[in-house]
């Protein structure tokens, strides 16, 4: 029962909700349930949603092959959705397996999708989108409730004309003007203040860059919106502001910032025969990270005697987790604070007031 | 460029339509695995080789892109100082071929003649499958330019050849436009066209300005 969702989401911002709330949760985070709804609602509605999930998948299933051979259409989607499913986290246990109801699932999920949702159709992405929420809700109806109102908030990443991911694009680079300006200059002078290195991030909002708790951490913390809309910006500036000063000194072009990028990943694609330059050695600008933590270790540490204590996890990437999303965090707030003032100098001023706070 | 990037240093960047196996074939290459679990790209990634052709080594930068139509208008930042474009398509998948002639479409309109193309059909192993006949697409090739390689990342055949020839080219391409460079510095008989010419070729790469001195 939730009395007030406003408590729920600062819980899955500031501490993350431990495993056994977590398929609830994110329910009531993503707005499949409405807010002064009842218990007796909510079975309701997923019996509903039962029978509409029934409905459009009844709709491929019922495409006999006969009919198939002469719906080319059809037959590439349902190929192309096949194809990236079966290499789809499939060191995943409910993956593992072949022939596992896992894989079976997440396919039908997909295609029902894109019945669902006939002009956005299935693109890449978005099955790394979909399989976490299979882990978390385990039943098919509910992960697909959810990762429909994940694609309401995401559609615009995957639209033909990539408007979705050039605004936020946009934004990052307004962003990283405002907060860090030295390391914007950089990048300017090297052509790549398109941030098209951020793409991956963005697109499927870090699910390849740290593991599946750390996955599961963020975006409870995006979708708990206590930081607005755009916490996940913040995030991509958080991990460049980290990593200026190789950035920086190591006078990187475009080409070497998306491999040191690309390298930061708790699992790159393909890894790098050569050796990389190793992103452990961290930068100086970087102190005001753990000066500003004190909201987050003080929020969890408040929940740590509740049910969601669910933190610290190892952190298996390069990156840390938590240490990402306390600088986003820290972030927001400056850039918040900050758009109130009339001008940039006024902002940085304030920027380095937080920072020695 | 060139000179940023070392006299020894080329770029290839792979294109091609989603699952017809750039990455596999990457990763075949450089570190001599196989996956077909492999995860789909979906923003490129990097590996490089070193090989030895005849007395010159070279290093090899590999670029394999995101295949996905979606993400089409990224090409230009992996290609645009390219050395040279690993075009794949499946053989098993004739749509996949027409991308093929898709990007070497753009390749010409963006690139120009310099950046040297090779073309790679992939999945020889789903023989059975087949869709694109190998003289089809060989004449194709012939018919731009481009090389041709027959290539099953799973089985691990045509990929040494196919790099080898690749990066040869690349070579040659280079030393070309080497030579028609310092012959136009020392002495050509029009400066004046050499200068104007190597302006407009600015940043296109390692292969500029080869194309409007005839001398």
């Amino acid at each position: 029962m939730i009395r007030d969702i406003q408590k729920l989401r600062r819980r899955a911002f500031y501490g993350g909700f431990a495993p056994n709330v977590r398929r609830e949760g994110w329910k009531w985070l993503l707005g499949c349930y409405p807010v002064n709804s009842t218990r007796k609602d909510r079975e309701h509605l997923l019996s509903q949603k039962a029978k509409e999930y029934e409905a459009y998948r009844r709709q491929w299933e019922s495409i006999t092959a006969d009919q198939e051979s002469r719906f080319s259409k059809f037959r590439d989607r349902r190929h192309r959705i096949e194809k990236d499913v079966i290499r789809t986290d499939r060191s995943i246990d409910i993956f593992v397996d072949d022939n596992g109801d896992g894989l079976q699932k997440l396919y039908r999920i997909l295609l029902t999708y894109s019945f669902y949702n006939f002009d956005l159709s299935y693109c890449q992405g978005m099955s790394d989108l979909a399989a976490p929420l299979l882990v978390v809700m385990e039943d098919e109806v509910e992960a697909f409730w959810c990762f429909q109102k994940l694609m309401d908030l995401m559609e615009p990443n995957f639209h033909k004309d990539q408007n979705g991911m050039h605004t936020q694009l946009q934004t990052i680079n307004t962003l990283c003007k405002d907060l860090e300006p030295e390391l914007y200059d950089h990048l300017e002078r090297k052509d790549c203040s398109n941030f098209y290195f951020c793409f991956r991030w963005l697109l499927i909002i870090y699910k390849r860059e740290f593991g599946l708790q750390d996955v599961f951490r963020l975006w409870e913390a995006f979708w708990s919106r206590v930081r607005g809309q755009d916490l996940h910006l913040f995030v991509a500036l958080a991990i460049l502001r980290k990593h200026k000063a190789n950035i920086i000194e190591e006078d990187m072009e475009f080409d070497s910032v998306l491999k040191f990028v690309n390298d930061l990943s708790v699992s790159p694609s393909s890894s790098s025969s050569s050796s990389s330059s190793s992103s452990s050695s961290s930068s100086s600008s970087s102190s005001s990270s753990s000066s500003s933590s004190s909201s987050f270790a003080s929020a969890s540490s408040s929940s740590s005697s509740s049910s969601f204590s669910c933190w610290p996890y190892a952190s298996q990437g390069r990156m840390d987790c938590l240490e990402v999303l306390k600088d986003a965090d820290f972030l927001s707030q400056v850039e918040s604070l900050g758009c109130l003032r009339p001008s940039r100098t006024d902002r940085l001023l304030l920027h380095r007031k937080l920072s020695s706070e | 460029m060139a000179d940023v990037r070392g006299k020894n240093n080329y770029k290839i960047v792979l294109l091609g339509e989603g699952r017809v196996g750039k990455t596999s074939l990457v990763l075949r290459y450089v570190n001599n695995t196989f996956s077909d679990k492999q995860q789909t790209t979906i923003q490129a990634s990097f590996l490089s080789k070193r090989i030895n052709i005849g007395e010159n080594t070279c290093n090899l930068a590999i670029w394999d892109t995101a295949g996905q139509e979606r993400f089409h208008a990224l090409g230009p930042i992996y290609y645009r100082d390219a050395d040279g474009a690993l075009l794949v398509y499946d053989t098993t998948d004739t749509e996949s071929f027409a991308k093929v002639k898709n990007w070497v479409k753009e390749l010409r309109k963006m690139v120009g003649q310099e950046i040297v193309l090779c073309i790679a059909g992939n999945k020889i192993d789903l023989d059975k499958e087949r869709q694109v006949e190998k003289s089809e697409a060989e004449e194709y090739a012939a018919s731009v330019g481009a090389y041709h390689f027959q290539t099953s990342a799973k089985l691990g055949k045509g990929i040494e050849e196919t790099f080898l020839a690749l990066a040869k080219k690349m070579i040659e391409q280079r030393q070309e436009n080497d030579s028609r460079q310092s012959a136009r510095r020392s002495g050509g008989n029009a400066p004046i066209l050499v200068v104007a010419d190597d302006t407009s070729n600015g940043g296109s790469g390692a292969a500029s300005g080869s194309k409007a001195c005839n001398c």
